[in-house]
């Protein structure tokens, strides 16, 4: 057999690793291709033929290959050739363009196109940081939009009544923003800016500087000056650790809080190293694009998917509203042992750290600290704190626990332990295996939702779900006749499968036209505001 | 062998348990219901409706104390059945069905149109039902011009309630399924001319 020349194989494994690497990455897809704007074509186009064309120089496929591959006694030799078997001097070149096409696609994506084809603009828009620059109207009406208040239960009916004008006052409904919102508006009284002007030569900037800082040691007495300035360097000194820890924190992306759930179910997914290297898991993507109602029966390890998805429903699904946690921040350990918390409780260093739990809570503890520090500093200096001062301990770290137990019982129980000097309690559940079927979920929901947040849901707090309060739960046979099928199917519309109409989630026929969505909607609110008040970021 | 057909005649008589494809509200069997209904109410002259909308209405207020907040589901499905019960027998189960349409479309008034509107149709409008109406037929037409963008022009009515069925089936609709399934068979089976 004639050896293979080296050239050849080598713009057939770049290109076959290039190509496996794109279609991993997904960039091959057709959904892809077709919306890719035209921008991107053209980036991509020219970018492959480019580099395409500067390679072939060096490559020479027209020449054949200086070594070759040859199987000699059934192993692969490099050998030097003469006339090995090459491919075509057209093809090689095909394949050399397919790697940077494959390159292009993964990096000339709509948004990169979209911000290179604006760069020309870009580069003659002034710097804010170094001109004087007139700032958009706009920004100043979207920082000043009020967040909404949080729905307080029972209320509902009042501030309805009140609206209607069967109440004079909402009493101890009445919005608690109102005082502040009632405040006179502060004019933005800005300081003027001292920075180039747009029309401002080089040269007077900077005879302007000059004299600006001539101006300022002018009214100064020298020694005085410097006093003061060793007194500032020495305090800064005492807060140096802290200094550059929080400078540290701020390059290294310290998470800003840390959330850990312990569950002795098995993982949801395995990944192998090279699918986690080309695919790593995106909880945002996977949690946003969850179903209404988890479909996870039938699925393998169907009561972690469950799981799962029910956590990643209540704290982060897209379709209740914008939440503000952040899901890396958020992790669940799967095949812990039974007696997780016992274990946490007894040593909680050791288990942490055994678990990698114990490196990521540290952190956040220290970047809280950090950010205590740099207040006593700005107070010891006599400035103003820089930022809101860091939610306590327990706020921004929590650890629980879910464990399955045939004969748990669904209670939450909760224990103190203390890491770093920071007190943070442990709560723990035990229930039996999560069932994924039928109204199987709402127990997940339910358990999860007492588990991280506590408290028990009793219904609706919004105004909009009002005329759904009170409505008689329909019995299971009623939904048996043929006639009049829309009409007596509406009696659903009241009855919410999280306080107690559990039934219809067991039919088969009737679960696919269940409007549990507002159902899930109150619940998923209810649980929010109660987990949101207790948890923050730093 | 005569054991063997017991066998086979007892599994077959044997209730199977209850899955996706049998009940009520099946896939198919909501597809049939609703293709049959869009049938029903297009073949109801605009006098026949207008006249069943009015008797449904006074009967609503009238046996169901309507006017008094909503009225009690089982209370409204039996004075629609006696409605149509009253009617010559070929044309009862029609009756029926452009019945549930109509007891349904009522009920999801409050939900399609907000409180304000409401208050806003009752103080400027000096026909309160006719103002609705207009209104409503303005939310039907919203929800049918989603539906085509999403589902694209059917080619047929079994087409359309297919269509219809899987768009209200989307759990990320807020709307329930029975509301905008009715809604969007009245706006397909009704003709905008014949609306005061």
């Amino acid at each position: 057999m004639r050896p293979i020349g080296a050239k050849s194989l080598a713009a057939l494994g770049v290109a076959g690793a290039a190509a496996g690497l794109a279609g991993a990455r997904g960039v091959l897809s057709a959904t892809y291709l077709t919306r890719l704007s035209g921008a991107s074509c053209f980036f991509v186009g020219l970018f492959a033929a480019v580099a395409a064309a500067l390679v072939a120089r060096g490559w020479r496929p027209d020449r054949p290959s200086r070594a070759a591959v040859a199987i000699r006694g059934g192993r692969p030799v490099i050998e030097a050739a003469t006339a090995p078997r090459e491919l075509p001097a057209a093809l090689q070149r095909a394949l050399l363009s397919l790697v940077f096409a494959c390159i292009g696609l993964g990096a000339f994506t709509n948004q990169a196109s979209a911000k290179l084809t604006a760069l020309p603009e870009t580069l003659g828009t002034p710097s804010k940081s170094e001109y004087c620059v007139d700032e958009e109207p706009q920004e100043k009406v979207a920082a000043a939009a009020p967040a909404p208040e949080p729905e307080v239960q029972g209320c509902a009916l009042i501030k309805r009544a009140y609206k209607l004008g069967y109440a004079k006052s909402l009493g101890a409904c009445a919005p608690k923003k109102a005082e502040a919102m009632a405040a006179p508006e502060k004019k933005d009284v800005r300081a003027p800016c001292e920075l180039r002007q747009l029309d401002e030569p080089f040269l007077h900037y900077t005879w302007r500087l000059l004299a600006q800082r001539g101006e300022q040691l002018s009214g100064v007495a020298p020694v005085d000056y410097v006093r003061g300035g060793v007194r500032d360097f020495r305090t800064k000194l005492g807060y140096a650790g802290s200094l550059v820890a929080a400078q540290s924190q701020a390059v290294e992306a310290t998470p800003h809080a840390s959330h850990h759930l312990f569950t002795n179910l098995p993982a949801p997914r395995t990944q192998s190293w090279i699918e986690s290297l080309l695919a790593p898991d995106d909880c945002a993507a996977r949690w946003a694009a969850l179903p209404i109602w988890p479909q996870v029966a039938g699925a393998p390890q169907a009561p972690s998917r469950l799981v799962e998805d029910v956590l990643g429903q209540l704290l982060f699904g897209h379709d209740f509203g914008p939440t503000p946690g952040n899901c890396n921040e958020h992790i669940i350990h799967w095949e812990m042992p039974a007696d997780a918390c016992e274990q946490l409780a007894e040593d909680p260093a050791g288990f942490l750290a055994a678990h990698g739990a114990l490196a990521p809570v540290e952190a956040v503890l220290a970047r809280r600290q950090s950010k205590l520090e740099l207040r006593r500093m700005a107070s010891a200096l006599d400035r103003p704190p820089p930022g809101n001062p860091p939610p306590p301990a327990d706020r921004v770290v929590s650890l629980q626990c879910l464990v399955v137990d045939p004969a748990g019982d669904g209670h939450v129980t909760s224990t103190d332990v203390v890491i770093d000097g920071e007190t943070i309690p442990v709560r723990a559940l035990r229930a039996p295996e999560p069932v994924p079927t039928g109204a199987g979920p709402l127990d997940v929901y339910q358990h999860l939702a007492a588990l991280l947040a506590g408290g028990g849901y009793s219904g609706p707090t919004g105004e909009t779900t009002i005329e759904r309060i009170g409505l008689e739960p329909p019995a299971p046979g009623s939904l048996s006749d043929a006639s009049f099928r829309l009409t007596r199917l509406d009696a659903l519309v009241g009855a919410d499968p999280f306080l107690g109409t559990r039934w219809p989630l067991d039919r088969a026929d009737v679960v696919e036209v269940y409007p549990f969505r507002a159902h899930l909607e109150d619940f998923v609110a209810a649980f929010r505001s109660r987990y949101y008040a207790q948890r923050g970021r730093l | 062998m005569k054991r063997a057909l017991l066998v086979i005649l007892l599994a077959a008589a044997a209730p199977s348990p209850a899955t996706a494809g049998d009940g009520v509200y099946a896939r198919d069997a909501r597809r049939g219901y609703i293709a049959r209904t869009l049938t029903d109410l297009r073949a109801m002259t605009a006098g026949a409706r207008g006249s069943l909308e009015e008797t449904l209405y006074l009967g609503a207020r009238k046996t169901c104390r309507a006017a008094q907040g909503d009225a009690p589901l089982g209370c409204l499905v039996q004075m629609a059945d006696a409605v149509c019960a009253g009617r010559p027998a070929p044309e009862q189960a029609a009756c029926r069905r452009v019945a549930d349409l109509v007891v349904t479309n009522h009920r999801s008034e409050t939900e399609l149109v907000d409180e304000q509107t409401r208050i806003h149709l009752m103080n400027t409008s000096a026909n309160y039902r006719v103002a609705m109406q207009k209104t409503l037929r303005q939310r039907y037409a919203e929800l049918a011009a989603e539906l085509v963008l999403e589902r694209g022009a059917a080619g047929d009515d079994r087409a359309l309630a297919a269509d219809i069925d899987a768009f209200c089936a989307d759990r990320r609709r807020p709307l329930a399924w029975q509301r905008c399934v009715a809604a969007l068979v009245w706006y397909a089976g009704t003709d905008p001319g014949d609306q005061p």
